[in-house]
C-alpha cells in the first residue's frame, strides 16, 4: 500500500470515528442550540471553528453532519452496488431475454443525464435523504451492472468455473464462491465513486433548495453559508469549515478506491 | 456492409425508439403513475381545495372530467376537525378540539341522503352543519367520497373501479401513458403550471445557457486534451505531476464549493468582476462564469483523455511501430492521436447535452435565466410538465449523438467497426 493510500485510510478511520461518535451523541449533540449574542463570530478560544448566523458552533454542525454524509453516502453506495452487481452477475451468466430486458433498462436509464435524474426523483419523492438515496441508487446502478456484466462473461469462459460445473457445483455456489470475490475490485472502486457522487450530489441540491431543511449537513452549511452572502462580510469559516470536511472525506474515499483499483489481478 | 446499409440503419433505428420509448416509461412511472404519491396533491402543496385538485387533475390528465360543481357542498357549522375513519367512504367521524364526537355512517348512502343526514346533525352543543348538494343529477350516487370532498385534500387514484370518485371519471394508466407518449413524440409538451408553453419556454432560455456553457465546454476541452498529452507523453514531468494533483483535488471539493469560492473572492472581495452575469448580460459580466466553467470542467476531461491516451500509447501496434523505427512524431500522429479522436469524439458528441445543463449551479449563483434555472424552478414547484419534457428532449438528443459518435468513432479506429464492416480491409 502507497504512503497517499495509508494516509488516505487513516484519515477515513477517522471520519467513521467521528461519525460513530456523533450518531451516539458523544460529539455534535449541541448543533441545535443558538445564541444570539455570539452570531457570526469568528474561530477563537470559546469557538474554534466560529459560529453561524445563529449562534450555533460551527463545529458540532461540522461534526454531526459528518455523520449524515457517512450514513448518506454509505446507504446510497451501498445500494446502488449491491443492486448493480446483483444484475451484473444475473445478466451475465444468462444470456437471454433476462440480459436483454436489463441492458434495455440500463441503456434508458444512463440516457438521462444525472442532475435530470435526481431532479425528477426529488420532484417525485420531496426533499429528504431518502429522496437522494434512491435517486442514487436508480442511476448509479447501472455503471456498476456494466463492469460485473462483462467481467462475470469472462470469467464464465475460464477452465475452473467449467470445471466447477462439470464437476456437479450448484450455479448458486459458483457465482457466490468463484465469480463474486473476483468482483470486489470493481466493487469498490464503483463504491468510492458513488459515495463521493453522493455527498456532492447532497451539497449541489442542499444549494439549490432541494434537501430537507432540518437535516444538519455540509451542503446545508454550504447553502447557509452562500444565503448569509458569508464571503462578502469576510465570514470564510463556515463554507471552509463544510468545504474541507467533505473534500478531505472525498479525498481518503478517491484515492483509496483508487489504490484498490491498481491492486487488481 | 456499408454503415448506410437499410438493415443497419433500421437496427440502429429500432434501438433508438425503444431506448426512447423506456426513457418515457420511466419518467411515467417516477413521475405520473401515482407510485410515488399523487403528483397534483405535490404541486398543489399542503391541503388544497378539492376544486383545484380536481381541475389540475383533468389538467394532467388523471381525469377525463370532473364536475366541480357537485362538490361544492356548503357545509357551515362549528370549528369541527373532521376526520376520517374506517377506510374512505365508509363513515364520517365529527370531532372537535375536546375529542371524539359522533359518527355518520356513509356506506349505503346516497350523496343526497348523505347531505340530507349531515344537515341534520346536531352536536351536543347545539351546532348546526348545513350541507347542500347543487347539482341534483347527482343525488342518486352513492356517498362514498364525501369525505374526500370535506377534507378537500383526497382523490382517490383508484383505476380499478373505473372512476376515482362519483363526480369525476378517471382516465385509466395505460390511456395516459399512450396519451403522453404520443404528445412527447410529436413534441407537443404542453403547458407549465403557470400556464406557459413549454417548448417556448426552453427555446427562449436555451441561447442564454449557451452563451455560458459553449466557451466554457471549448476552453475546458482544448486545456484537457493539452494537459492530457503532455502528461502522457512525459508522465513523470512536472506539468504531468502537477496536473493529476490538481485534478484530485478539483474532483474531491464540491463544485458549489468552488463556485462560492472563485465568485467570493473574486468578484465580492477584489471586485475585478460584476456578482451577476445576466444584469445586464455582457462578455465581461460571463467572463467570471466561463472561467469557473473551465476550472471545474477542465479537469474529468483531462483523467477521461489522459486513460484514453494512455491505453493507446501502450497498445501492442504502437509498441510494434516504434519497434520498426518508425519517428516519433509519426508513431503519435498515425497510431496514437488517430484512434484516440474517434474515442474523443464519442465523448464530445455525448457531453453535448450535458452541456445545457451543467451550468445549474452556475446560472443559480450568477442569476443567468438560463435552463438550469428553468429546471431547478421546476423542481421546487413540482412541476411536473417541465422536468418531462427537458428529460425526454436530453435523453433524445443523447441518444441520436450517441448513434452519430459511434458511426463516426469507427471512421477514425477500425478496430471499433463491426466485423462485417471491417471485413476485407484490416
Amino acid at each position: 500500500m502507497s504512503r497517499s493510500a495509508r494516509v488516505a485510510r487513516a484519515a477515513l478511520i477517522g471520519y467513521l470515528v467521528l461519525a460513530a461518535a456523533a450518531a451516539v451523541g458523544l460529539v455534535g449533540a449541541d448543533w441545535r442550540t443558538g445564541n444570539a449574542e455570539v452570531e457570526h463570530l469568528a474561530p477563537g478560544a470559546s469557538a474554534w471553528l466560529g459560529t453561524d448566523h445563529l449562534g450555533r458552533d460551527v463545529a458540532a454542525m461540522t461534526a454531526r453532519a459528518t455523520w449524515t454524509a457517512v450514513l448518506l453516502g454509505g446507504a446510497a453506495a451501498a445500494g446502488a452496488v449491491l443492486l448493480g452487481t446483483m444484475l451484473g452477475l444475473l445478466a451475465g451468466w444468462r444470456a437471454g431475454g433476462w440480459d436483454r430486458f436489463i441492458l434495455w433498462c440500463s441503456a434508458s436509464i444512463s440516457s438521462i443525464p444525472g442532475i435530470l435524474w435526481i431532479l425528477v426523483v426529488a420532484t417525485a419523492l420531496g426533499p429528504s435523504l431518502s429522496t437522494l438515496i434512491v435517486a442514487v441508487i436508480l442511476v448509479g446502478w447501472v455503471g456498476v451492472y456494466r463492469l460485473v456484466r462483462s467481467e462475470a462473461r469472462r470469467l464464465r469462459a475460464h477452465g475452473y468455473v467449467e470445471a466447477s460445473l462439470a464437476a456437479g457445483a450448484p450455479t448458486r455456489r459458483v457465482i457466490l464462491q468463484q465469480l463474486l470475490p473476483q468482483m470486489t475490485a470493481i466493487m469498490s472502486v464503483q463504491f468510492g465513486l458513488l459515495f463521493v457522487g453522493t455527498i456532492q450530489a447532497e451539497a449541489a441540491l442542499s444549494f439549490l433548495g432541494l434537501m430537507a431543511a432540518d437535516v444538519p449537513s455540509w451542503g446545508r452549511m454550504i447553502a447557509e453559508a452562500w444565503s448569509w452572502d458569508d464571503l462578502g462580510h469576510g465570514r470564510w469559516w463556515r463554507l471552509t469549515a463544510a468545504s474541507l470536511a467533505l473534500g478531505g472525506l472525498a479525498l481518503a474515499v478517491l484515492t483509496l478506491s483508487r489504490s484498490t483499483g491498481s491492486r487488481r489481478p | 456492409m456499408p454503415w448506410f446499409a437499410p438493415a443497419r440503419l433500421g437496427s440502429r433505428a429500432l434501438q433508438l425508439v425503444a431506448q426512447a420509448l423506456g426513457v418515457v416509461l420511466l419518467l411515467f412511472l417516477i413521475l405520473e403513475s401515482g407510485l410515488a404519491g399523487d403528483p397534483a396533491e405535490r404541486a398543489l402543496g399542503d391541503r388544497p381545495s378539492l376544486q383545484r385538485l380536481g381541475a389540475l387533475r383533468v389538467e394532467l390528465g388523471f381525469l377525463r372530467s370532473f364536475r366541480e360543481e357537485a362538490v361544492d357542498l356548503q357545509l357551515e357549522g362549528p370549528r369541527a376537525r373532521w376526520e376520517a375513519r374506517g377506510g374512505s367512504g365508509k363513515s364520517l367521524v365529527l370531532s372537535d378540539h375536546t375529542g371524539e364526537r359522533a359518527r355518520l355512517a356513509l356506506r349505503g348512502l346516497t350523496l343526497e341522503a348523505a347531505c340530507a343526514a349531515l344537515e341534520a346533525f346536531r352536536f351536543e352543543s347545539g351546532h348546526q352543519l348545513q350541507a347542500r348538494l347543487r347539482d341534483p343529477a347527482l343525488a342518486a350516487l352513492p356517498a362514498s367520497g364525501l369525505l374526500d370532498a370535506l377534507h378537500g385534500t383526497r382523490l382517490a387514484l383508484d383505476t380499478r373501479r373505473g372512476t376515482a370518485a362519483p363526480w369525476a371519471e378517471a382516465r385509466p394508466g395505460w390511456a395516459r401513458f399512450l396519451h403522453q407518449t404520443g404528445e412527447l413524440l410529436r413534441f407537443d409538451f404542453g403547458r407549465s403550471l403557470d400556464g406557459q408553453p413549454i417548448g417556448r419556454e426552453l427555446s427562449s432560455r436555451v441561447g442564454r445557457s449557451l452563451a455560458l456553457a459553449v466557451p466554457g465546454f471549448v476552453f475546458s476541452t482544448l486545456l484537457a486534451v493539452l494537459l492530457a498529452l503532455q502528461s502522457v507523453r512525459h508522465p513523470y514531468g512536472r506539468i504531468a505531476r502537477l496536473s493529476r494533483r490538481a485534478s484530485l483535488l478539483v474532483l474531491a471539493v464540491s463544485g458549489v464549493s468552488w463556485i462560492l469560492l472563485w465568485r467570493g473572492l473574486l468578484a465580492s472581495q477584489l471586485g475585478w468582476f460584476p456578482l451577476l452575469a445576466w444584469d445586464p448580460p455582457g462578455v465581461l459580466a460571463l467572463l467570471l462564469p466561463v472561467l469557473i466553467w473551465v476550472f471545474l470542467a477542465t479537469w474529468p476531461d483531462f483523467e477521461l483523455y489522459r486513460r484514453v491516451l494512455e491505453d493507446s500509447a501502450r497498445a501492442p501496434h504502437v509498441l510494434g511501430a516504434r519497434a520498426r523505427g518508425l519517428p516519433d512524431a509519426s508513431v503519435w500522429r498515425r497510431h496514437v492521436l488517430r484512434p484516440a479522436a474517434g474515442l474523443w469524439i464519442t465523448q464530445l458528441a455525448l457531453a453535448l447535452p450535458f452541456l445545457v445543463l451543467g451550468s445549474v449551479l452556475l446560472e443559480q449563483v450568477f442569476v443567468v435565466p438560463g435552463l438550469g434555472d428553468y429546471l431547478v424552478s421546476a423542481a421546487r414547484n413540482a412541476d411536473a410538465a417541465v422536468l418531462r419534457a427537458t428529460t425526454f428532449l436530453f435523453a433524445l438528443l443523447y441518444l441520436v449523438l450517441q448513434a452519430l459518435g459511434d458511426w463516426s468513432a469507427a471512421r477514425f479506429d477500425p478496430r471499433l467497426r463491426a466485423p462485417e464492416d471491417s471485413g476485407g480491409r484490416a
